[in-house]
Parts: C-alpha cells; sequence; structure tokens
C-alpha cells in the first residue's frame, strides 16, 4: 500500500464505530479498511483493536500480524494501523472468500426464535416456552442466547431408513449461546438422512447482556488456554452443572419415549461440542442406569475431573491439532479411558481450529462426521 | 544371499509377531511357496544395481503374498490410467519386521488404491535380515523370538536390516525426484508412507534426509518415531494406528507429539480397534477406512494439485 492509498483511505468516511459500548458494525474486509485510519487512538480503542484484529475479524492471519496492546500515542498506532491494513489488504481475496464460507466472523443478525412445534420440555412437569430467548444469525450459524427451559428438538429418519440408533446433540457455545445450527440441526439432518434420530439438546445458559460484548468467553487474553480444573472456568459455573442435569434429563427422557420415537432404548448416545462436549463428557461420567449414554462423542472437549466409570460407554474424541482451546484437551481424554481399559478412538486434524462443527473448512476436520458415522457402525474391539 | 549372512538375524524379529505367536504361522495363516509375481516393471533404487530376485523366498498366506531374503531393493511402479494421474507420487514400504515384506496387503494393494485416485505408486521392496530358507524353520525361528524378546519392536529396529532400509527408502525417493519427467510425476510431491517396519523405514527417512531425498509428506500406519530430533524443514505427518494393536498401540502419539511440539503439520488417528497389520484387509472396525483418510489428507494439505476442488458434504 503506498502512500496515495493511505491518503485515499483517510479521505474516505468511517463505517467502523468503536465506542464505549463495544458496539460495532462490521460490514466486510473493505468496511473495516476504510474505517481504519479515522479511528481514535486512547486505550480503550487500541485493545479493541488488538482485540479486534486478533479474535473477532481475521483470525487466521493474526500471528501473521504484529501487533501489540503496548503501542503508545496517536502516530504510532496510526503506522501500527497502516501496516496492520497493508497485511490485510495482500490478504484481501482470500480473506473475503474467509468471509463468504463464515470464517471471517460476519455481522449477527437478530432473528426470530424458528418455528419447533416439535420441541419437548427434557424435564418432568416443565413446558416448552421460549420467552427471553435471543436468536440471532452470523453467516451460516443459527444462535441462541437466554435459555431458561431446556428441550429436545426430535430429527426422525424416514421409517424405512431407521436403524432404531439415537443421539442426543449437545452444540457449544460456551455455556453463553448455543451454535443451534452448525453444532445441532446440520448434524441431526445429516444423521436423520442416515437412518440415526437426531435429538438437539437446548439446554440452559447463563444470562446475557442485550448487547453482546465479541467474545464472551476471552475477554481478557485472546489466545490463552482456559484453566478448565480451575473452579473460575466456565466448565464449572453453575450453569455448566444445569446443562449436565439438562443433558442427564434428556437421555432418559428418549430412553422412557423410545417406542414413540421407534429407537432402540440401548443404543441412545450422546455427541457434544466445545462447551456440549464438555456436557457430554460430564454425562458419560456421572449417569444413572436410566440415564447412561450407550456412547459419547466429543468434538473439540475435554475431560472431567472424575475418574472414567467402571461401566463407561464407547468414547469418539475428534479435535483440530491447531485449536487454540482444546488441542491439548483430546489425548488426556482417550488416554483415560484406555487406561480404564475401555474402547476409544482419537482423530486430531491437521487444521480446522476451534468450532468446524458442520462448516466446511477445505481442512480434514470436514470429514469428521463421516468417520462418526464409521464409528457408529464398526465392530467393538 | 549368505554372505550378508549376520548372527544378528535371530534377534531380528517380526513386527508381526505378536499377533501370530501360538502356531507357527504369518498372520495366522501357513506359508505356502509361491512364485515371484512376474514384475517386469521393477526397477532398482540404487544408481548402477541391476534388478535380480536370486536368492529372494516368496510365499502366500492365502490372500497375503509376501517375500524373503531380498538383497537387491527395487520399487515396483502402479500408476494411474492415462490422463487422471494428479503429478502426485507416494513411495510404499510395506511391514515384516525385516525379515520379510507383506507385498499385498500393505504393498500392491494399497498401490492400487491410490493409482485408482491419480496417485502414481511406486512399492519398496527393501532389503531384509537373512532367514533360514525352510518356510517351518523360518516360522519357528519367528515364533521363538516372539515368545523371548520382551520388545520385539526395539530389536528389530536395531536389526542390520533397519539401516539398510533406510537407506534404500531415501534412495528410492531420490530416484524417483531425479526421473520425475520419465514417470510424469510432480518432483516437489513426493512422498512416502509406510507399514510397521516400513513405517519405521519412512519415520527414518522422514528424519535422515538430504535435499534430494527429502519426501514431501510422511505416513506412519503403526509405526514409532525415531530416536532423532523433528528436522526443522519436516514435511507433514500423518500417522494412523489401532488402539488394540499391542506391538505399537502407544507409539503413534509420541511422534504427533514430537511433530507439533516442532511445529510441523500433523494428524493423528487412532482406531477403536483393528489390531496390529490392518493395512488393506477389512476387519469390520474403523481402521478399515484408514486410507480415505489418508486422502483426505492428502487434499488438505494441498497435495493433490490444481484438480483438488472441494466436495460439498
Amino acid at each position: 500500500m503506498n502512500a496515495r492509498e493511505i491518503d485515499g483511505l483517510k479521505q474516505r468516511k468511517p463505517l467502523l464505530f468503536v465506542n464505549k459500548k463495544k458496539q460495532k458494525n462490521i460490514v466486510n474486509l473493505e468496511l473495516a479498511l476504510t474505517a481504519l485510519p479515522n479511528v481514535r487512538s486512547g486505550p480503550l480503542e487500541q485493545k479493541l483493536f488488538a482485540s479486534f484484529f486478533q479474535k473477532k475479524m481475521l483470525p487466521s492471519f493474526a500471528a501473521t500480524v504484529d501487533f501489540t496492546y503496548s503501542l503508545s500515542g496517536p502516530t504510532l498506532m496510526k503506522c501500527s494501523i497502516y501496516s496492520v491494513a497493508a497485511v490485510l489488504l495482500a490478504a484481501a481475496p482470500m480473506a473475503n472468500a474467509a468471509a463468504q464460507t463464515g470464517l471471517g466472523n460476519p455481522p449477527t443478525v437478530r432473528v426470530s426464535a424458528p418455528p419447533d412445534a416439535g420441541q419437548i420440555a427434557v424435564h418432568p412437569g416443565t413446558k416448552v416456552s421460549s420467552a427471553g430467548e435471543v436468536w440471532e444469525t452470523t453467516g451460516p450459524d443459527l444462535k441462541v442466547r437466554d435459555v431458561s427451559v431446556a428441550t429436545l428438538t426430535p430429527f426422525l429418519p424416514a421409517s424405512a431408513r431407521a436403524d432404531g440408533l439415537a443421539v442426543i446433540i449437545a452444540p457449544g457455545g460456551g455455556f453463553v449461546h448455543l451454535s443451534m445450527e452448525t453444532e445441532g440441526y446440520a448434524v441431526a439432518r445429516w444423521l436423520a438422512a442416515r437412518g440415526v434420530a437426531g435429538f438437539v439438546l437446548k439446554y440452559r445458559l447463563d444470562h446475557t447482556p442485550a448487547v453482546m460484548p465479541e467474545s464472551p468467553r476471552a475477554q481478557h487474553s485472546p489466545n490463552a488456554k482456559p484453566d478448565l480444573t480451575s473452579p473460575r472456568s466456565p466448565n464449572n459455573s453453575p450453569v455448566a452443572f444445569e446443562a449436565q442435569a439438562d443433558a442427564l434429563a434428556a437421555i432418559a427422557m428418549v430412553r422412557t419415549r423410545a417406542a414413540q420415537f421407534h429407537i432402540d432404548p440401548d443404543r441412545i448416545g450422546i455427541i457434544g461440542f466445545s462447551a456440549g462436549a464438555v456436557t457430554a463428557m460430564k454425562v458419560a461420567t456421572t449417569y444413572t442406569p436410566s440415564s447412561r449414554p450407550d456412547f459419547v462423542a466429543s468434538l473439540y472437549g475435554a475431560m472431567p475431573d472424575r475418574p472414567v466409570p467402571a461401566d463407561a460407554p464407547p468414547l469418539f474424541v475428534a479435535v483440530a491439532a491447531d485449536d487454540p482451546l482444546m488441542a491439548d484437551a483430546a489425548q488426556p481424554m482417550f488416554n483415560a479411558w484406555r487406561a480404564a481399559g475401555k474402547s476409544a478412538e482419537l482423530h486430531i486434524f491437521q487444521a480446522g481450529k476451534h468450532g468446524f462443527g458442520m462448516v466446511e473448512h477445505g481442512t480434514s476436520s470436514d470429514h469428521w462426521i463421516d468417520e462418526f458415522y464409521w464409528w457408529l457402525q464398526a465392530k467393538g474391539p | 544371499m549368505k554372505h550378508r549372512f549376520c548372527p544378528l538375524f535371530l534377534a531380528a524379529i517380526s513386527l508381526g509377531a505378536a499377533a501370530a505367536a501360538k502356531p507357527p504361522s504369518l498372520e495366522g495363516a501357513p506359508l505356502i511357496a509361491a512364485p515371484a509375481p512376474s514384475d517386469a516393471a521393477q526397477i532398482a533404487v540404487e544408481p548402477g544395481t541391476q534388478v535380480s530376485a536370486a536368492g529372494e523366498v516368496w510365499e502366500t498366506t492365502g490372500t497375503n503374498l509376501v517375500v524373503r531374503d531380498v538383497t537387491v531393493p527395487t520399487i515396483t511402479p502402479i500408476l494411474p490410467a492415462a490422463g487422471t494421474g494428479n503429478g502426485l507420487a507416494i513411495v510404499i514400504a510395506p511391514g515384516g519386521g525385516f525379515t520379510y515384506l507383506s507385498m499385498n496387503h500393505e504393498g500392491y494393494w494399497v498401490g492400487r488404491w491410490l493409482a485408482a485416485h491419480g496417485i502414481t505408486a511406486f512399492v519398496l521392496k527393501y532389503r531384509l535380515n537373512a532367514t533360514p530358507a525352510d518356510a517351518g524353520q523360518f516360522m519357528r525361528m519367528r515364533a521363538l523370538r516372539a515368545k523371548a524378546d520382551s520388545d520385539p519392536a526395539r530389536t528389530a529396529n536395531s536389526s542390520p536390516a533397519a539401516a539398510w532400509a533406510q537407506s534404500d527408502g531415501l534412495a528410492a525417493v531420490a530416484l524417483l525426484r531425479s526421473e520425475a519427467l520419465k514417470f510424469r510425476i510432480d518432483p516437489d510431491r513426493i512422498g512416502f508412507i509406510g507399514f510397521s517396519a516400513g513405517a519405521v523405514t519412512a519415520m527414518n527417512v522422514a528424519t535422515a534426509y538430504t535435499p534430494a531425498s527429502r519426501p514431501d509428506f510422511v505416513a506412519s500406519i503403526y509405526g514409532k518415531m525415531p530416536d532423532r530430533p523433528v528436522p526443522s524443514d519436516a514435511p507433514p505427518l500423518f500417522a494412523a494406528v489401532a488402539a488394540d494393536d499391542r506391538l505399537l498401540g502407544g507409539a503413534s502419539q509420541p511422534m504427533f507429539n514430537a511433530w507439533r511440539a516442532a511445529g510441523k503439520s500433523a494428524e493423528l488417528h487412532i482406531y477403536q480397534a483393528g489390531k496390529h497389520g490392518f493395512g488393506m484387509v477389512h476387519h469390520g472396525t474403523t481402521s478399515d477406512h484408514w486410507i480415505d483418510e489418508f486422502y483426505w489428507w492428502l487434499q488438505a494439505e494441498g497435495l493433490l494439485g490444481s484438480t483438488y476442488n472441494q466436495t460439498s458434504r
């Protein structure tokens, strides 16, 4: 980018707003770049910009952008932004492609709750209600926040295809939201097309502000690994235990109503993603006979701080090697299961980052669900 | 053959021996003498040497074809149909504890699958430790050693043939690179896959190359990490093994972790079951699908060339 181009950018109207309410309208890379030279350079703005580049806008380029919080003074700040802009401009074609496929964090748009007449409340005596829920789309995903009544949405296969297998699907979202489409409905539709009954679990979540901060999980240090055993970790928060209770109740409920769903009460499993995988692993280590999952699958999840039960179900573990949050959590889970003499399978993909779900990235993580399906079909050891 | 006879050969134990320790058999089936396959396309890997099957013992266990007492290393090309090649080339090193080679299950059949998917495959017949000519004696030797040896994998890897195999593997990569035009392959996309002792060889190759013999990717199917550091320009690694592999079930995680700790690309699959030596044999376990995952990995690493398009689910 030469001086003239930089001048050109300066003339344009700012389209990115960074104010003390932390609200942003980011339409695409082009607009964001347009706004760059107009940013004020107070400490708050510096921090927000660093955060914006490192994890929100283009996570994959963050490593190549030398952008630090320690910059001080308007001049340095602007110089730094120009160099960032130059890097981003060079990468713009890739970045635009990424934005189209959902990698570049497209805008969040508030939508109404989907018509979901098939929903079933998981706890006996409760009634389905979406009161207070906030539904939003982000690229290919549909997310919900502020869930206060846990429900299941069944996706049943055509009766000719049904093979009696059932899977409870727990989406992720750091116990703050649920990625209902890419880690829920899309998984269920894929499985139902192959004869497996899917039940998408909408578990209870923490209450959130009406306007969300950009990333509730990583406010402080975007690339820091969470301490999963810490009492302050989201995995050990009260809401995580509500999610566990919801998932256990969901299994028990599906088992009780197996005949109605045309499924085998002895082949009911659970699959979870991220916070949903943390929940699935908690379920797989604290069940009663009626709520015992017959198999468990953890997609970028972690092992709870509990022993492997004597009759632990078979375990399927998958994660991407470049997942900054959970890559290292997969082997301990697999090894704990094997050390207890239980069946376990492990896939660590060359790339795919955190949260790939049913989103294709052109990495080998695109194929996890084929591998999961093969695992469901395979003969035991 | 006798000139290479070394007393150490008695210590050389098949990596596959543990699964077949009771009756004197290979892969659970008796060995029956078989003719060497007619293989006019074979190429000697060492410059200046001539292809020769003199002294080789070929046997069948039913579906598998095994060879012992190899003294001249060769590669057998298995080419994609005309017009379907994507330029990717791969050397395939079968296993057999450096005393034999599992030529069908971990060689020709792998090559055929890959060639059907546009990849130019070369099955490597590497030099082996000498064995007793008589099949019964050979199998009794293997069974005895498997019983006596607490770590057959370690013993096999320190036998003289392990070093010969490494040298043959490096020579094969260098040969393909220098003859890339002739084989219509991309000299920058030549990889190496190995099984068991062949995977040990693959990992030896992937940690001891020169620029001419550097593999552009490496795949270890039930292999293990050599006692060497990960090179600074190490190729991407694909590792697969079955969780119930009694010999090498635990050896793939250290390999994957060493690669990742060095900041290199790596992928790991550990199947719920499949035991040691599944190769292209279907067991009804998830190990049946390792080659699909290997192909997807090649795709994801961008190794299949410009013909690659993302497929929708």
